[in-house]
């Protein structure tokens, strides 16, 4: 997976809509005199990009394998705990309502998210039976339709403004240079670094929750732990790159499938991995395709994940 | 008594010549008159701003406008106390206020095809006649000017359209600014092509549009930000969906751009903001439109 992603990082920086020989790209990184065009599609295009698309792809692939460790349901993913309803209506207010205050997108859609997510977290793990399951994911379904309900409303209001906020919808990277990255990254460095400490408890809670409690753990909190970090991740990586949801869902999946393990041990680190890998493969693919026309990326990473996915769970069956 | 008798005759003769000639006159009027009050008992709506433009310049009043949602002043001034209907997706407008206002004909545009349809089922005649390119304006203002019985109109209003877009076209040199033209400021730009109505006016006012090469049919496609900096514009022109009350912010938002920054339009500071729907819809206005692109956005006035 370590070999796809550097194969698939090689690709995002050595291609785009206009031909840089590979020396142009080398002679760049390593800060060589190069024509000043070539500089700035590197530097402020491909660059960027290309570590968001890293960053994201592995966030959502973590916050899917914690969250399906925590609710231990096999179709959790962002949507689940409302993140993505939640940060497709902060999305979609700004640039519908308020389009002149555009640069606020990434917050307004970190800060939805986390807001849906922790309606949820109120709903689903407080007062009596706190922490149950079904619960959790009951309350999810419930604020993500409030939201989507949100946020269809806003879109039938102004129609006009839509086309602006359709990338966002379906899901795809677009160049912001580093700005966004340098809102966002300390919520990503918070969610990677509660996933990595989760990583141990979520394996004590695949035995079950009297065995997990039995050796010390506490599953109420690990749930909570657990799903805070994904929806942390998820939201950040929502505020970056739009809807990608699919990518939570799909990629543990696909890594258990593969290394025929479900220990977090495994599964949470080769997520990122694979995440990231499938999301810069994916977005250099939608770029690139139909160049100088830029697709967006969410098709597409449907398009490379789905047959994979199909053909490993035939496989497996 | 042969002569007595035939003395009044020239008299009668002459008043009859009277007769005949006010009778003709009369006739001439009430050949013309029944048409015109024909016409303005028709209860005519222009859903489309450019229908509804060209009608008030004909002289002829529309019953109800389309939303002027991104008019420009000149536009709104002759559009000022028509009363406007709202217009939503997918229909256009509301159906059921059409119904009960019982117009003779609705001029609309394809955009709102699903309404045209439903109207047409309510037995409204509905006319499509927006113009897509700038060269067919001409031909539009006359097939609105023959529907509503104002060819004479239609015509003297085609030689203003003539006379302001060879004034506002005069002078441009063989030096084409490459210009990017770019839709809407949210997470996506999408340039301006060749085929769009925008990326036409910009070529008539003498600038060359920056695309990449690229083709879509509606007329724009979200475009490399890499071709962008290999094209390097020496103009930028932002056109954000919709209204926009704070340019300012917009401004900053577009003028922060980390590509355009790097352009040649960014370093000599020549990116503009379209506040307006100019470049959006077909207007009667051509030439006003041409010498406000020249005079804002390509600096060749």
């Amino acid at each position: 997976m370590l070999a796809a992603l550097v194969a698939a990082t090689c690709a995002s920086l050595a291609l785009g809509a206009v031909d840089i020989p590979v020396s142009g790209v080398i002679d760049t990184l390593l800060g060589k005199q190069v024509p000043e065009v070539t500089r700035n599609i590197i530097e402020i295009l491909r660059l960027p990009r290309t570590v968001e698309a890293i960053l994201v792809g592995a966030a959502l692939g973590v916050a899917g394998a914690c969250l399906q460790g925590a609710l231990n349901n096999p179709l959790a993913s962002p949507d689940v705990i409302g993140v993505t309803g939640g940060a497709g209506f902060g999305a979609m207010l700004v640039i519908l309502l308020y389009p002149s205050s555009i640069a606020l997108l990434p917050v307004s859609a970190l800060f939805f998210g986390l807001f849906a997510a922790t309606m949820v977290f109120i709903i689903g793990f407080t007062g009596r039976g706190g922490g149950n399951i079904t619960r959790v994911i009951l309350a999810g379904i419930a604020v993500a339709s409030l939201f989507s309900a949100g946020t269809a409303a806003i879109m039938a209001a102004y129609p006009d403004r839509v086309p602006n906020g359709i990338y966002f919808l379906v899901g795809g990277l677009t160049t912001s240079g580093w700005d966004t990255l340098e809102t966002v990254w300390p919520y990503l460095a918070v969610g990677f670094v509660l996933a990595a400490f989760m990583i141990r408890p979520l394996d004590r809670l695949m035995l079950g929750d009297d065995v997990a409690a039995s050796l010390g753990s506490r599953p109420r909190l690990i749930r909570l732990t657990a799903a805070l970090a994904a929806a942390v991740l998820a939201s950040a990586a929502a505020s970056i790159a739009g809807l990608l949801a699919f990518l939570g869902l799909v990629i543990p999946h696909l890594i258990r499938l593969l290394g025929g393990t479900k220990s977090h041990v495994f599964v949470i680190p080769v997520s990122a991995l694979a995440g990231a890998a499938l999301l810069t493969a994916g977005d250099t693919l939608a770029r690139t395709i139909a160049a100088p026309v830029e697709m967006p990326v969410g098709p597409f990473l449907v398009l490379l994940g789905v047959p994979l996915f199909l053909w490993l769970l035939r496989k497996a069956a | 008594m042969h002569l007595d008798a035939a003395r009044p005759k020239p008299r009668l003769a002459r008043l009859s010549g009277v007769v005949t000639l006010l009778a003709a006159v009369l006739l001439a009027f009430a050949l013309q008159a029944p048409s015109a009050d024909a016409a303005k008992k028709k209860r005519v709506i222009a859903i489309s701003p450019f229908a509804a433009q060209t009608m008030v310049q004909l002289g002829y009043r529309p019953y109800r406008v389309g939303m002027t949602l991104g008019a420009t002043k000149h536009q709104k001034r002759l559009l000022k106390g028509i009363p406007a209907m709202t217009l939503s997706h997918p229909n256009g407008p509301n159906l059921e206020l059409v119904a009960k206002m019982r117009p003779k004909i609705v001029f609309s545009s394809n955009r709102w095809s699903r309404g045209n349809k439903a109207m047409r089922q309510l037995g409204i005649r509905v006319v499509v006649a927006d113009p897509l390119t700038p060269a067919s304006v001409k031909k539009k203002v006359t097939q609105i000017g023959r529907i509503l019985g104002r060819k004479k109109q239609a015509r003297k209003l085609n030689k203003k359209i003539t006379r302001q877009l060879n004034s506002a076209t005069r002078g441009i040199s063989g030096i084409r600014p490459r210009t990017l033209v770019v839709l809407g400021i949210g997470t996506t730009a999408m340039a301006f092509l060749e085929n769009s109505w925008g990326g036409r006016l910009i070529r008539m006012a003498g600038g060359k549009l920056v695309t990449g090469n690229a083709s879509a049919g509606g007329g724009f496609a979200r475009i490399s930000d890499e071709v962008v900096l290999q094209e390097d514009p020496e103009r930028i022109v932002v056109v954000p969906h919709g209204t926009n009350d704070d340019l300012s912010r917009v401004a900053k938002w577009v003028t922060d751009n980390e590509v355009y920054k790097s352009t040649s339009a960014g370093q000599s500071g020549n990116i503009g903001i379209s506040g307006d729907n100019t470049l959006l819809q077909a207007g009667t206005d051509l030439g006003a439109t041409i010498r406000y692109i020249r005079t804002n956005f390509l600096k060749n006035w």
